[in-house]
């Protein structure tokens, strides 16, 4: 018992995790993580990630009503008639045009698996429309009201372009964009040396809270988060720290 | 009942083979719907995926050998995926670079958001990778079945399974999470 522990590999420590090693290996290597912290931590850390990827899927392991007939199908015996043959293949149609449009067939992970994360929407919209010299945006800030009416009748919820003015940046204007699946709002704005910074409003189908992330593509920052029934992106080419004080501000103002 | 003895006797054996083979596979439609959605990383090319399987199976029903239904369609719907990748390019993966020791953060577990994050650090992994998490992780299988039912060896599966964990932490880690806020 006093014996201290052989070297354990790094295999036998995920083999450990993954709940693989025989009862005296699982002894050996318990003694190993005993007197080796940071390595409990990590296998501590890949089981939750373990049960992170199985949460992530299992909504998916589920059986359908057309299962049997897809089976019965494949034998091209006559278990299937005609009738039930058209049956299949108008549930199938049904589904590629749910899966297409996004309607019907309940996507599990929200559009989560699939679409365009907010953040890389956000990176890709800023390097598009950021160095636009003369269109930067569809509706300028001279017309502010009817650009944020026009904004929250296509996202479908009231929003606001916020003040960002005590963070040294004014309304440059907005532009409709695609984000999560439907509409989005992308406001931008510039500061005195006229470094641009854009605010990509997302309306996304139920209420979230999320903490603040942040998303980095080469020079690009972005911060997002989720709050409510919409998604926000604040991206530039800018320190994490205004970043995050122009998100501080952004929070403030869509509260209440 | 107009058939005779020997006609009927065949058909009620071949009733009985096929009844436990369908069966068989109705139970396990959903984990080979899961599977292939997470091979194919689609929720249209999973369904795909997971018809053409079955045509395979059912086609191939007589080559069963009677046990562990489970490996052998996880085995077609592997090389069918792997044969469907050779002939399509499929959406650019994302190749993160191969770093050692990075922790995964995962700040805010039931948070919407990291799981996006983790649901697209799992797309972005090499399908090789991804098929032997999948495997072992989710379908619950031992190295030793990941490696008979993908005809590599136990160590290759190790070594996969690390690199697999390895990226993972990479590409959770590539974009940071801070606990600012809420009500603070």
């Amino acid at each position: 018992m006093n014996d201290k522990p052989k070297t354990v590999s790094e295999y036998e420590l995920h083999a450990y995790a993954d709940d693989q090693l025989a009862a005296d290996d699982m002894v050996r290597v318990e003694q190993w993580l005993d007197a080796h912290p940071e390595d409990a931590e990590r296998v501590c850390r890949w089981q939750e990630q373990n049960i992170a990827i199985r949460d992530l899927y299992e909504p998916y392991a589920l059986s359908r009503s057309e299962d049997e007939a897809l089976l019965y199908a494949g034998h091209g015996k006559q278990r299937l008639n005609a009738s039930k043959s058209r049956q299949v293949a108008a549930a199938a149609a049904l589904f590629i045009l749910g899966t297409l449009t996004g309607l019907s067939i309940p996507s599990f992970l929200g559009s989560a698996a699939t679409a365009t994360p907010i953040y890389e929407q956000a990176s890709e919209a800023y390097s598009l429309y950021a160095p636009e010299v003369r269109h930067p945006v569809e509706v300028w800030a001279d017309e502010k009201d009817h650009l944020v009416q026009w904004l929250s009748k296509r996202l479908g919820t009231k929003i606001t372009a916020p003040d960002l003015s005590a963070d040294g940046l004014s309304l440059v204007g907005g532009r409709l964009i695609p984000a999560e699946g439907s509409a989005g709002a992308l406001l931008m704005y510039e500061d005195k040396s006229g470094e641009r910074f854009t605010v990509l409003l997302a309306r996304i189908p139920e209420n979230e809270e999320t903490a603040f992330m942040f998303d980095k593509r080469g020079p690009i920052q972005t911060l997002y988060w989720m709050d409510g029934p919409l998604a926000f992106a604040i991206t530039g080419e800018t320190s994490r720290e205004t970043l995050r004080q122009l998100a501080d501000s952004c929070y403030r103002q869509f509260q209440g | 009942m107009s058939r005779g003895p020997d006609g009927e006797k065949d058909n009620t054996l071949e009733m009985r083979e096929q009844t436990k083979f369908e069966h068989g596979m109705l139970s396990l439609m959903p984990s080979l719907r899961r599977y292939a959605r997470s091979l194919t990383r689609s929720d249209a090319d999973g369904e795909d995926l997971l018809q053409d399987c079955v045509e395979k199976a059912l086609s191939r029903q007589t080559q069963w050998s009677g046990s562990n239904l489970k490996a052998w369609t996880f085995t077609i719907m592997t090389n069918l995926y792997r044969n469907g990748i050779k002939r399509a390019a499929r959406a650019p993966l994302a190749p993160f670079e191969d770093a050692d020791s990075i922790p995964a953060e995962n700040a805010y577990p039931g948070d919407p958001l990291e799981r996006r994050r983790l649901a697209a650090a799992l797309d972005g992994l090499a399908p090789d990778f991804r098929t032997v998490l999948m495997l072992v992780v989710v379908e619950g299988m031992s190295y030793r079945e990941t490696a008979n039912l993908l005809q590599i060896p136990e160590g290759t599966v190790m070594s996969r399974l690390a690199r697999a964990r390895r990226q993972l932490a990479q590409a959770l880690q590539s974009s940071n999470v801070i606990p600012l806020r809420r009500s603070e």
